[in-house]
């Protein structure tokens, strides 16, 4: 067998150079996605069932911004725009992308392009602390009006540590993690399972309407929430992306051998992003392919360098959930296709199209 | 000729008890007699007569038969009865047959128990009538699917209920008096014209903008009561509806079904939480510009209240709310209470509709 010479163009220049061209092209990549981001932000803004132009959106808009500007618009749509219409936007960026890079960090950390907070039973976690909540009437803590907001969150980080905790005995191995992480996935699975099949009609309605994760009900309090986990979260995420990079492309003897602590890396990394996932579904109920999908379009495009990646597959993964929102509220009006089943069908054959176009081999 | 006294005796002793066994065999055939009827899932069905056991399931055939006076012939329950003592004090110490009248019962326990059939329900999507009646054919016990909480079919299902159970005269009386309240609603909503009838928007007790729909009885519900759902054109009877159409649509009534939180119906009295609730709807971005929220038309209703053979005094409730100037004389409460007082023998306690008017 003939040795196959790889050829790489350098044109004569030194490899700094390289590098930073190299790196240019992708800091250029999240620039141009940022700006499709904010169109489809603005596009989104545009639409929507209530009877509103354009002009109506941008004059509410701008009166609240510039509160002394001298901007007349009605209160109906003032409030239906800020209280509405943005607020929905704006959870649907920020849980576009943090179920992102949760999925990115995931799928990095325990070196398997099918990780994603869905699989290793995180969401499933969530869904019995809701469904538990909502059948059984039992919760953790929180008042009757959160009790399903805080089951969920409560069960999904109890899951994380669960897996974390189980996975260690057998060594802070991928695959331990992993295989725990499903077992456990199915055996909530199997406990929800056992819950709606004695659920009453109104009861099994009210967990499945939970399954179907929506925006619907996304109010600034609770993107504030939300946006502090992630803002506080993302740094380390961002700090560790070097050692993810060893980790992802050498394994854990050559991260190692790099002076990562591997073990300590994986399980920080894990709850960080157990913990972004868990705030953003409490409220909106499960939405789940973003997470695997967005970092592999992401991967597919720019690479598997993390310092590009996490960032990159936030904003893929915010332009995502946005879209599949704005159709999904504006598609069979007056009701409201919820956004985690729109996701699916416009992420899948997305996927499928960059899977069969492009040739590079992007993961390992 | 003592022997022949003696043989003319014996023979004479002989025929008279012949006479008398067989004609006692006869009374007992015509006691063990058969009733064929048809139950709400259509299924035909020859059942013993008179019934003496019998294990229910769903509430609402458990209400129906007390009402009709034939619970000492229930036998066995289910759980969904068993947790509700206070409501069910006759019926609750009564052996568990299944953990919920949804899904599948126990069926050794029932076949142990041996009843002569199994009264369910007919067509909720929750109950598999056909796996049940199946699973206990052989043991020959007959399952009757009966669902008693279908406006639809509520009076079917109650002369269905009296006939089998003996009872025609008491199950038309009670038909009667569903029947007189359902009339008086139609009678005084008929010749509203369109732009009298009112918006209403219907919560579902699941998740927040979860709107009733055509399909759903609630929608039904609201008609009847002349009201328009202002989500008429959902295509599904139960679906997550767009907030801003909503706010657009402007309700002039807001109803919200109410199963888990705040804690409402049979022997709740709390009206605190109830009031946190509401302010809790009215604080829902935007809601301050409909017309239901400002004039302070937001009612919480039970599920306990909407979902059984109740649900027609709902109708009657949902007819005031509506429209209070044509309803004036009428009075809900006291139909509820006659309802519980007369016809199920319980005291009437608790809050089953929020504000009550």
């Amino acid at each position: 067998m003939k040795n196959q010479v790889v050829k790489i163009k350098t044109n004569n220049l030194p490899c700094s150079e390289l590098y930073s061209r190299f790196t240019a092209r992708k800091a250029l990549f999240m620039l141009a996605c940022l700006v499709l981001l904010g169109i489809s932000a603005l596009v989104a803004t545009s639409l929507g069932g209530a009877d509103l132009s354009i002009k109506d959106v941008v004059y509410t808009v701008i009166a609240k911004i510039f509160p002394f500007s001298n901007v007349k618009i009605s209160s109906i749509a003032s409030v239906i725009v800020w209280h509405l219409r943005l607020p929905r936007i704006v959870m649907g960026i920020i849980a576009g992308a943090g179920l992102a890079i949760a999925g990115a960090v995931m799928q990095g950390v325990l070196r398997n392009p099918l990780v994603s907070p869905f699989t290793v039973g995180v969401s499933s976690g969530a869904t019995l602390g809701a469904s538990i909540a909502m059948i059984l009437g039992f919760s953790l803590v929180g008042s009757e009006t959160y009790i399903v907001i805080a089951n969920a969150f409560l069960f999904a980080m109890g899951t994380t540590f669960l897996i974390l905790g189980i996975g260690r005995l057998r060594g802070i191995t991928p695959e331990s993690f992993i295989l725990v992480g499903i077992s456990l996935m199915y055996f909530f699975g199997a406990i929800t399972g056992f819950l709606q099949y004695i659920a009453t009609e109104g009861e099994l309605a009210e967990v499945i309407h939970w399954t179907f994760g929506t925006l619907t009900g996304s109010n600034w309090k609770n993107i504030l929430i939300v946006l502090i986990i992630i803002l506080t979260c993302f740094p380390f995420l961002i700090r560790y992306s070097w050692d993810l990079n060893a980790m992802a492309s050498g394994g854990d003897e050559v991260a190692t051998t790099l002076g990562v602590n591997c073990g300590r890396v994986r399980i920080v990394c894990m709850v960080l992003s157990a913990l972004i996932t868990a705030s953003i579904i409490c409220f909106t109920g499960i939405i789940g392919f973003i997470c695997l999908v967005a970092p592999h379009i992401t991967r597919l495009i720019i690479g598997g360098d993390h310092r590009f990646l996490l960032p990159c597959s936030g904003i893929i993964g915010a332009i995502l959930l946005l879209i599949a929102d704005t159709i999904g509220r504006t598609i069979i009006s007056p009701i409201i296709i919820p956004v985690g089943i729109v996701i699916s069908f416009i992420g899948a054959p997305f996927f499928f199209y960059l899977l069969m176009t492009r040739r590079r081999q992007y993961w390992q | 000729m003592k022997k022949v006294v003696l043989g003319v005796t014996v023979v004479i002793v002989l025929v008279m008890s012949l006479f008398v066994a067989s004609f006692a065999s006869t009374k007992e055939e015509m006691t063990h007699r058969t009733i064929t009827i048809v139950d709400s899932a259509g299924r035909e069905l020859e059942l013993p007569y008179p019934l003496e056991r019998v294990v229910v399931l769903n509430p609402p055939n458990a209400e129906i038969m007390r009402a009709l006076g034939v619970t000492d012939r229930i036998v066995g329950i289910s759980g969904t009865i068993a947790k509700k003592p206070g409501y069910w004090k006759d019926l609750s110490k009564k052996p568990v047959m299944a953990a919920r009248a949804h899904g599948e019962p126990d069926y050794e326990k029932i076949v142990e128990l041996s009843p002569q059939i199994v009264l369910t329900y007919g067509t909720h999507p929750a109950v598999d009538i056909e796996k049940i009646a199946k699973t206990l054919a052989p043991a020959g016990i007959k399952v009757v699917g009966i669902d008693c909480y279908k406006i639809k079919t509520l009076f079917r299902d109650i002369t269905t209920l009296g006939t089998i159970f003996g009872k025609v005269e008491p199950s038309a009386e009670l038909n009667g008096f569903f029947q007189n309240m359902l009339k008086t609603v139609e009678i005084r909503v008929k010749d509203l014209k369109a732009d009298e009838e009112v918006r209403v928007y219907a919560e579902h007790h699941g998740k927040d903008y979860t709107s009733f729909g055509p399909g759903s009885e609630w929608h039904e519900m609201i008609l009847k009561a002349g009201g328009s759902n202002i989500f008429a054109d959902a295509p599904a009877p139960y679906s997550e509806v767009d907030p801003e159409m909503l706010i657009e649509r402007n309700p002039e009534i807001i109803l919200k079904d109410v199963r888990r939180a705040p804690k409402m119906g049979y022997g709740i009295t709390d009206t605190v939480p109830m009031d946190a609730y509401i302010s809790g709807l009215r604080e829902r971005p935007g809601w301050s510009k409909i017309d239901a929220v400002k004039n302070k038309k937001i009612y919480l209703i039970s599920s306990s209240l909407g979902a059984g053979p109740t649900k027609l005094i709902t109708i009657l409730y949902f007819a005031k709310i509506f429209h209070p100037e044509l309803f004036a004389d009428v009075d809900p409460n006291a139909m509820l209470q006659e309802y519980y007082e007369r016809f199920q023998g319980v005291e009437l306690k608790g809050i089953f509709i929020y504000p009550e008017k």
